[in-house]
């Protein structure tokens, strides 16, 4: 009589508290702000940050980033090449998709086939140029096949997502995503938000935020009063001028490096003494101290932050020297300067068309009159792949750069002589290049890397503007690091109420 | 070229003829409230003429040390009356630089859509007929489509080209004009000395031209100024949008948006454009709902 | 009205809304279609000269001009208004998921405007020439006189920024709906008072009303009863044809101002990104809206006058 009382009594107890827990309110789930709206949550396709808030947080790959932004092993335990076009992937066990499916060398093969297929369509091609494509070795074993040696596969192995075979084929992948991550799809209500909740299977520590939203809203204006108000517990990329109108904001250097490209091709821009000139006549202090009110710094004259391979420590950014700037002019046979046309796209790069605008003023100050041509995107994109050496080619462009590979070979097509982006073309860069492709060893190749920049310090091929900060505003209850590239990983968020 | 140079000649003396009587209209008219908006337009169209030149400083000059400047406030290189924008450039000065294109751009839709609407309107009124049902068919299909929107997809597919930009804008107001023209033109074609000119033989083109256009002129003149306005506010608009004037030229609907990305810490860049329009189309109005109550027809 | 009339005039009336949409339609696939590449403009941005033919003739674009707008007449009328390039969706979903948002907002507006605009005539016209009609008249004509987006961004950084009382923009709670509404209310109701004040003052000076208030009825019963009810078919027909000005572009600004995820501004995001299906779907469902709303007034209007006159 005495246990089952005692029994029935702890169940009570029990009970209540359960009961207690369901009505204690339950915390209201993080909001993450972002400016457009995904056009497919399928992280393959993808490369903008909007969609990746969201899908980022879906899908993993077999490497990540770590806190200094190395490679780590994520889904893949270990990993090495075992000759110079084939990469050999130790993957981890007992790992699930979201809808059950297991993950496993012959999941993970069919990813990585999926997206090199030429019938994908994907933003991201890019990042995995010179993978040919991978097969399974056992259950858990993967090898990765390059074309030629490809010493940035663990890089792009960090972008390369995986997906579920089975899943992946139906055409309603994009709205109904899929993946291994810390979080799954719960719904896409269009236009307004898009809901995820924590993968209660996940197989790594689970994460202490159980919900977030990301919803879209496209004015800087409503994103700013609704940090404000307490509607949104994140917004990222804030103006300048509204980072301290949010409770919290970090900002910090991204991978983000903004430049007028020149193209060498034109006649006044074939002397290098002519691009170093235009490099001298920028006020980059004053750029980042003014329109950028302090987020960015002059970037060290290369695309390249300390951080990264191949970077080039004595390299310092230009000097503001217009006295210089005009010295060089003359020596190169321009002492009245002459007239360009510097193309920017509309609303892509924050503060781009100041930027554009700044810039103009200061040439003008050398004697280099400068008329603005503004784009929209896809024409923008479109004019930077016309060859140098055509007549409706650009003069200068104005862009942003990133790199989120952390390795001096992204930059590999604006400098070469071939390179699709390039308008450029030095014999020697293109030897460094070359060599440096050959090698899968790092350290050669970093001394390879850091060579080529100090080439390009004697020929630019572009205006070294700044090394862009992303300023992030932020609730009160929100704890959370940026990292080194911009992934935005609600897993490592804490919310305190 | 007899015939033509006879219908000028009527058309002048007929604009001194008692029925509207320009001077004492203009005595009537200019009372000293009303001298204020003239004042104003004239101010304006000065700027516009001069195209910046009398501004206080080059619109174009830059100084990001002194970006953000609020109104009444100096600056190394003075005072700004209204403030400076997100480049340290002189908002006053790109509003007064901005009038030229803004003021250019509207009358010339304006023209445009009279002259359309006017034409229109004469030939429905005199013929009648299978002619009137067309024209009024045709207005009345246009003021039942969503013209603003379809004027943003013209420009969208043609591109955003101040070109373009005064293809599209007539076609919003000719209607207007249309209406107008054809009610007096159905109500003079019936009027005593428009019948003497068809009997003593004179042709369509001469009693429309000569006759009836010249009495329907002061109505015609106040609703151009009404519909001024409206060009001015839909070009505004238009190019607030980011389907009209694109930037370098300025007007002061894209003085609007440009700066409507700052609203929050520096509000006068983009309202300031907007008081300026707003005074304009206001003193238009003004000027207009006098010039009609004087002129004797109703506005 | 007798029923035989009534119905013929709507059928005219439906004859002529048709051809109107017709004409919409034609004149955006003219646009569309004719001006411009849409093969070069809807193909991804590195394809090839091949690529982007093999898309022309997938697209039917070499097909003489009476064939395509027949297609894309008849894809119409099945309710197949294209895909979305840019959401990879039909557009016509695109364009139905947005429109709640913009009636919500302009059905608001219109109700504020109406009855300011309407109150407000109705006193002034009864009151010629005071203080309140000076007054009401003249910021009337100012209302009308300033860009509307302009008048909305000054509502936000009045009671948005410097007060703090009310959201910025978006579509977040109801307290949204507040600035953009009043926005709209504010212009829209200007003109409806305009008309509104002017008809009461004609009523006020037929002979009924004068040999009324000669009579020494208290004035009240005659404003309400009478000048009411001969002012109705103005003010109701004024009302319809601000609903029709609405969503006919004027509203659109305002949606942008505000990010009011709406028609509006899925036309400027559309805009920006060439994405055509969107653009001409949104224009001719706004389009059909239009001449819907039209129709309507102008019914009112016959049905409400021949009652009057019936009266």
């Amino acid at each position: 009589m005495r246990t089952s009382l005692l029994k029935n009594l702890a169940l009570f107890i029990a009970s209540a508290f359960c009961f207690l827990g369901a009505v204690a309110k339950p915390s209201r789930p993080v909001v993450i702000a972002v400016s457009t709206e995904p056009s497919t949550l399928d992280g393959q396709a993808v490369i903008d940050r909007n969609s990746r808030v969201a899908s980022g947080n879906i899908f993993e790959s077999l490497l990540d980033r770590g806190a200094n932004g190395q490679v780590i092993p994520w889904l893949a335990e270990s990993y090495k090449a075992i000759n110079d076009t084939t990469w050999r992937f130790n993957l981890k066990k007992n790992v699930k998709f979201h809808n059950g499916e297991p993950f496993n060398a012959e999941a993970a093969a069919f990813s990585v086939n999926r997206i090199v297929d030429k019938e994908y369509k994907t933003q991201r091609a890019s990042y995995i140029e010179n993978i040919k494509g991978a097969k399974a070795v056992d259950e858990n074993t993967l090898d990765v096949m390059t074309d030629g040696t490809n010493a940035v596969l663990p890089v792009q192995m960090t972008q390369l997502v995986m997906v579920p075979p089975k899943a992946a084929k139906e055409k309603s992948f994009g709205v109904t995503p899929i993946g291994t991550g810390p979080y799954k799809f719960v719904r896409w209500e269009r236009g307004r938000e898009i809901v995820l909740s924590v993968n209660e299977n996940y197989w790594r520590e689970k994460p202490s935020i159980k919900e977030f939203a990301v919803r879209v809203i496209p004015d800087p204006q409503t994103q700013i009063s609704a940090l404000q108000a307490g509607e949104v517990d994140l917004v990222l990329d804030l103006l300048p001028e509204q980072a301290k109108l949010a409770p919290k904001f970090i900002s910090v250097p991204a991978t983000e490096f903004s430049y007028i490209q020149f193209n060498a091709h034109k006649k006044e821009l074939a002397d290098p003494r002519v691009r170093i000139a235009l490099n001298l006549a920028v006020d980059k202090v004053t750029l980042a101290k003014t329109i950028y009110q302090g987020h960015g710094r002059p970037m060290d004259a290369q695309h390249l932050d300390k951080a990264m391979l191949g970077y080039n420590a004595k390299i310092k950014p230009y000097a503001y020297d217009p006295k210089r700037a005009r010295e060089l002019l003359k020596e190169a046979g321009y002492p009245d300067g002459f007239e360009l046309v510097l193309h920017a796209p509309i609303g892509r790069y924050l503060k781009g068309e100041e930027t554009s605008e700044f810039v103009a003023a200061q040439l003008k100050e050398v004697g280099v009159k400068v008329k603005i041509q503004l784009h929209e995107w896809n024409a923008y994109r479109k004019l930077g792949r016309i060859p140098g050496k055509e007549a409706n080619a650009f003069d200068l462009k104005y862009g942003w750069n990133s790199n989120e590979w952390f390795d001096a070979s992204r930059i590999v097509s604006h400098i070469t002589c071939d390179g699709t982006s390039s308008k450029l073309c030095e014999k020697k860069i293109d030897e460094l290049m070359d060599k440096a492709i050959q090698t899968l060893d790092q350290k050669a190749r970093d001394q390879l890397y850091q060579e080529v920049w100090a080439t390009l310090n004697k020929s630019p091929h572009a205006i070294y503007l700044l090394q862009q900060n992303l300023i992030y505003g932020l609730a009160k209850r929100l704890d959370w690091r940026p990292r080194l590239d911009d992934e935005v990983r609600v897993a490592a968020m804490r919310a305190s109420q | 070229m007899g015939k033509w140079s006879d219908g000028v000649f009527e058309c002048w003396n007929n604009a001194f003829k008692p029925q509207y009587s320009i001077i004492p209209s203009l005595q009537r008219f200019l009372s000293w409230s009303l001298l204020i908006w003239v004042v104003y337009l004239l101010t304006i169209t000065l700027f516009a003429l001069t195209g910046g030149d009398l501004a206080p400083y080059d619109p174009t000059a830059q100084q990001v040390l002194a970006r953000l400047l609020p109104p009444f406030s100096s600056s190394s290189r003075g005072f700004h009356w209204l403030g400076t924008d997100q480049l340290g450039r002189d908002l006053l000065s790109n509003m007064l630089a901005g009038a030229r294109l803004t003021l250019f751009i509207g009358l010339v839709s304006n023209v445009i859509g009279m002259a359309i609407g006017v034409s229109l309107g004469m030939l429905a009124g005199y013929y009648g007929g299978a002619v009137d049902r067309f024209v009024m068919r045709l207005s009345e299909a246009q003021t039942a489509m969503p013209m603003f929107l379809v004027a943003i997809f013209f420009l969208t597919v043609l591109g955003p080209k101040v070109l373009n930009v005064v293809i599209i804008l007539p076609t919003l107001i000719w209607p207007a004009f249309a209406r107008l023209v054809r009610a007096e033109t159905l109500r003079l074609r019936s009027a005593l000395f428009v019948e003497a000119a068809v009997a003593t033989g004179a042709t369509d083109w001469t009693v429309l031209w000569s006759n009836i256009l010249p009495n329907m002129a002061p109505r015609i003149a106040v609703l151009a100024v009404i519909e001024l306005g409206h060009v001015m506010l839909a070009e505004a608009g238009l190019s607030f949008l980011g389907v009209g004037v694109q930037p370098p030229s300025t007007t002061w609907g894209l003085l609007i948006a440009r700066g409507r990305a700052y609203l929050a810490v520096a509000w006068w860049l983009a309202i300031m454009p907007g008081i300026m329009l707003g005074l304009t189309v206001l003193a238009l109005n003004m000027l207009s709902r006098r010039f009609a109550a004087t002129s004797g027809s109703a506005a | 009205m007798n029923h035989s009339s009534l119905s013929a005039f709507l059928l005219a009336r439906l004859r002529d809304g048709l051809l109107v949409l017709l004409l919409i339609t034609l004149v955006i696939f003219v646009l569309g279609h004719m001006i411009g590449d849409p093969a070069a403009l809807m193909a991804p941005v590195d394809a090839s000269e091949q690529e982007i033919a093999r898309l022309r003739r997938q697209l039917g674009l070499d097909r003489p001009f009476t064939e395509q707008f027949a297609t894309y007449f008849g894809s119409l009328l099945r309710g197949d208004f294209g895909q979305s390039l840019w959401q990879d969706r039909p557009a016509l979903t695109v364009v139905l998921e947005a429109l709640p948002a913009t009636v919500l907002l302009t059905l608001v507006g219109l109700v504020f405007a109406g009855l300011g605009g309407s109150l407000l005539g109705v006193l002034a016209g009864a009151r010629p020439e005071s203080a309140l009609d000076r007054c009401a008249n003249f910021l009337s004509i100012t209302a009308l006189s300033v860009p509307n987006f302009w008048l909305g961004l000054l509502l936000i950084v009045i009671f948005a920024v410097q007060l703090g009382a009310l959201p910025t923009s978006g579509f977040t709670s109801w307290q949204s709906l507040i600035l953009p509404a009043s926005a709209l209310a504010i212009i829209h109701g200007a003109r409806v008072f305009q008309l509104v004040r002017s008809a009461t003052f004609e009523e006020m000076t037929k002979p009924y009303a004068l040999v009324a208030r000669s009579k020494g009825l208290p004035e009240r019963l005659i404003l309400w009863k009478h000048i009411l009810r001969n002012t109705a078919v103005t003010m109701l027909t004024t009302i319809g044809w601000e609903y029709v000005r609405m969503m006919g572009g004027a509203a659109f600004a305002i949606e942008v101002v505000f990010a009011w995820p709406g028609i509006g501004q899925l036309m400027i995001h559309a805009a920006s990104r060439q994405d055509f299906p969107v653009l001409q779907a949104a224009v001719i469902i706004a389009g059909a809206f239009v001449i819907v709303t039209n129709g309507i007034v102008d019914l009112l209007y016959r049905y409400l006058d021949s009652r009057i006159r019936a009266a």
